[in-house]
């Protein structure tokens, strides 16, 4: 058996592999281009060469490695030195790699995941190929005597039994319960709605612009004299127009949406040309996202994103269902976060963030007007009715954000909300927060207030404008 | 532990409880930020020389590059001495509590048990000058975890007594 305890290096062939590594390689390129143009090729390469094999050496010798059964100890660097240590409870994979290379010199590439969606946290090129294997037979070693069993917490059951016991046969299928779907209405309201309107404009402004590529001067169009009527009906036309291609094509993407769960899988399929699918494992779900759209909101409607952390090095991934109503929301939500129905009344942001929040609209609203000003002096003074808009707008706004703002904690799961026009409601389990930090800004500060900022696995979200000492005990409630 | 610098420490109780045992970074990291800092103005003062000279205003570029290193000088120790006076933390029990920020001031508590890996990382100067900095990563990417400038061999101690507490389990 091989003594991983003893710190070690890679194998010699890794400073080499390391040399003609393709970073190495892609880094000589520019230097290529400066011999080439000096016209002292063999000097430049020769010089660019030595401190490639230079680097690549010194390289291998700072990269030590050892695994004392608890830690996986990994120290590097040339300037900027690291040195990682990996308790063993928190690997995910041990996976070795054999390219032809590795083959060859009966070595092999070692790669160590944790959670989190970084990819790798430790990766050794060239490993003999003993070593390797050792490494890897035992951290499964430590991991079975470890005996921790695998909690609800941890939630990848997969990566877990298969680094322990090898692959597990797959359960019996669960049956599958459609949760929603959603009838070809309610899709052409949603790209109505839905950012599909801003991208149809988009390739409007895109065919004009093609069109003045052909010769026709998009300005000869505004010239010819279309008289008052007949601008209107091409207003009256063209926009319904607009917005019903939108609409339709989200009911060519999104047809026949539909939200399903079997076991802990949630998975949301659509598509009528091509079929798409998406799958959270709720036992996975980091976080839940309940956006309402600016025009909807009156109606009730709204669209909910739920994500999870990165399995065994993936990205994390999301599923999306758009124009739900509350019933649906809590229909889904209860099987991917049962704590979080029925969502709790959310505590409105004291007066101190109102006062901010029209503080900040109104200097903006200052800003632009004086701005829109400058341009009236300039040029027409239709832009005065412009900045007179912009100072009734600014404070609005900042109304509207105020109002936006909301918090609430039920049953261990922290409900967030935020924006001036569209809201957007963060679900967030207390169990899933990584870490936490209370921010405020000199502002904050002197109103007495706080943000705090929800670190998950997925991403942050932030709980804006509350009391320091609220926001104290929110941080301290989601870090223990 | 660190010791507790008294100034640092003088006004900062007033937090509520966990402040109480909050202690700064090493001293030497403040020689450090400002040598970082004096390195980038000393390159910036040499390009205002350097610019003087190639377009042959001598006088005007070395008066500039004169008042861009006092100036430049005086900013960045005032500036450094405030980050590092608002630089706190503290290795608790189940967690580190780290408290910093001049304009923005920000805290963050860290538990152990979501402890992914841990990470000491130390550059040419910080080596120099006896320090490293701990770095605990949690599966999210937006943590803010990083103890700048802490003595190397206090470093290891304080890595080997977290190690002990991160528990089992995979923690996302």
């Amino acid at each position: 058996m091989v003594d991983l305890r003893r710190p070690r290096r890679t194998s010699p062939l890794g400073a080499a592999f390391e040399v003609v590594s393709p970073d190495r390689v892609r880094n000589l390129l520019p230097v290529a281009i400066v011999a080439i143009s000096s016209g002292r090729v063999v000097l430049v390469l020769l010089i660019a060469g030595a401190i490639s094999l230079v680097a690549g050496v010194l390289g291998w010798l700072r990269r030590v490695w050892s695994f004392d059964g608890d830690v996986l100890h990994l120290d590097e660097g040339v300037f900027v030195r690291n040195q990682r240590r990996i308790p063993v409870d928190r690997i995910q994979h041990v996976e070795l790699e054999r390219s032809l290379r590795h083959q060859l010199f009966g070595l092999a590439a070692v790669r160590v995941e944790t959670a989190g969606g970084s990819g790798a946290e430790l990766r050794l090129d060239a490993v003999a190929r003993d070593e390797a294997e050792a490494l890897r037979s035992q951290v499964l070693d430590a991991l079975r005597t470890k005996a921790a069993p695998p909690d609800a917490a941890l939630g990848d059951p997969d990566g877990w039994d298969a680094a322990r016991h090898g692959p597990v046969p797959p359960p019996p299928p669960a049956p599958r319960e459609v949760l929603v779907r959603l009838p070809p209405g309610r899709l052409l309201l949603a790209g109505i709605t839905g950012p599909e309107v801003v991208a149809v404009l988009a390739s409007l402004v895109f065919a004009l612009d093609a069109l003045a590529d052909l010769g026709v001067d998009p300005d000869e169009i505004g010239r010819v004299d279309l008289g008052r009527s007949a601008i209107v009906l091409l207003v009256l036309v063209g926009v319904p127009v607009w917005f019903l291609v939108a609409g339709l094509i989200a009911v060519v993407r999104k047809w026949d949406l539909t939200a399903s769960i079997s076991g802990d899988e949630l998975r949301v399929t659509y598509g009528l040309l091509r079929k798409q699918e998406f799958v959270v494992r709720t036992s996975r779900v980091q976080d839940a996202r309940v956006a309402e759209r600016l025009l909807l909101r009156p109606f009730g409607r709204a669209d909910l994103r739920v994500r999870s952390a990165a399995s065994g090095g993936g990205d994390a991934s999301q599923v999306d269902i758009p124009l739900l109503d509350a019933a649906e929301i809590d229909r889904v939500l209860a099987r991917v976060l049962p704590a979080a129905v029925p969502r709790p009344r959310l505590h409105p942001a004291p007066p101190a963030a109102r006062r901010r929040a029209l503080v900040r609209g109104g200097v903006g609203a200052l800003l632009a007007a004086t701005s829109l000003s400058v341009l009236a002096v300039l040029t027409s003074r239709w832009w005065l009715v412009a900045a007179a808009v912009a100072l009734v707008l600014g404070p609005l706004l900042g109304e509207l954000s105020y109002r936006g703002l909301g918090w609430a904690e039920a049953r261990d799961v922290h409900h967030s909300r935020s924006g001036a026009l569209a809201r957007r409601t963060s679900i967030v389990p207390e169990a899933r927060v990584q870490s936490a930090a209370v921010v405020a800004s000199l502002f904050q500060r002197r109103r007495g207030l706080a943000s705090v900022r929800l670190d998950l696995a997925s991403s942050a979200v932030g709980v804006l404008d509350r009391e320091t000492g609220e926001c104290g005990h929110i941080a301290a409630a989601v870090t223990t | 532990m660190t010791e507790p610098g008294a100034d640092a420490q003088a006004d900062r109780g007033d937090h509520g409880d966990p402040a109480e045992e909050l202690v700064p970074l090493e001293r030497r990291v403040l020689s450090l930020w400002r040598l970082r800092a004096a390195i980038g103005l000393a390159v910036w003062v040499a390009l205002v020389l350097a610019a003087g000279v190639g377009v042959g205003r001598v006088l005007v570029g070395s008066t500039t590059a004169l008042v861009l290193a006092v100036v430049g000088g005086l900013v960045v120790r005032w500036w450094t001495s405030l980050v590092w006076r608002a630089w706190q933390f503290r290795v608790g029990d189940g967690a580190l509590h780290l408290r910093h920020g001049v304009l923005t001031r920000r805290e963050s508590t860290i538990p152990y048990h979501r402890v992914q890996h841990i990470d000491l990382e130390a550059g040419p100067l910080e080596r120099r000058m006896g320090l490293t900095s701990l770095i605990l990563r949690t599966a999210s990417a937006s943590s803010d975890s990083t103890v700048p400038g802490i003595d190397a061999a206090e470093a290891e101690a304080l890595r080997a007594r977290i190690l002990a507490l991160v528990g089992t389990g995979d923690a996302v």
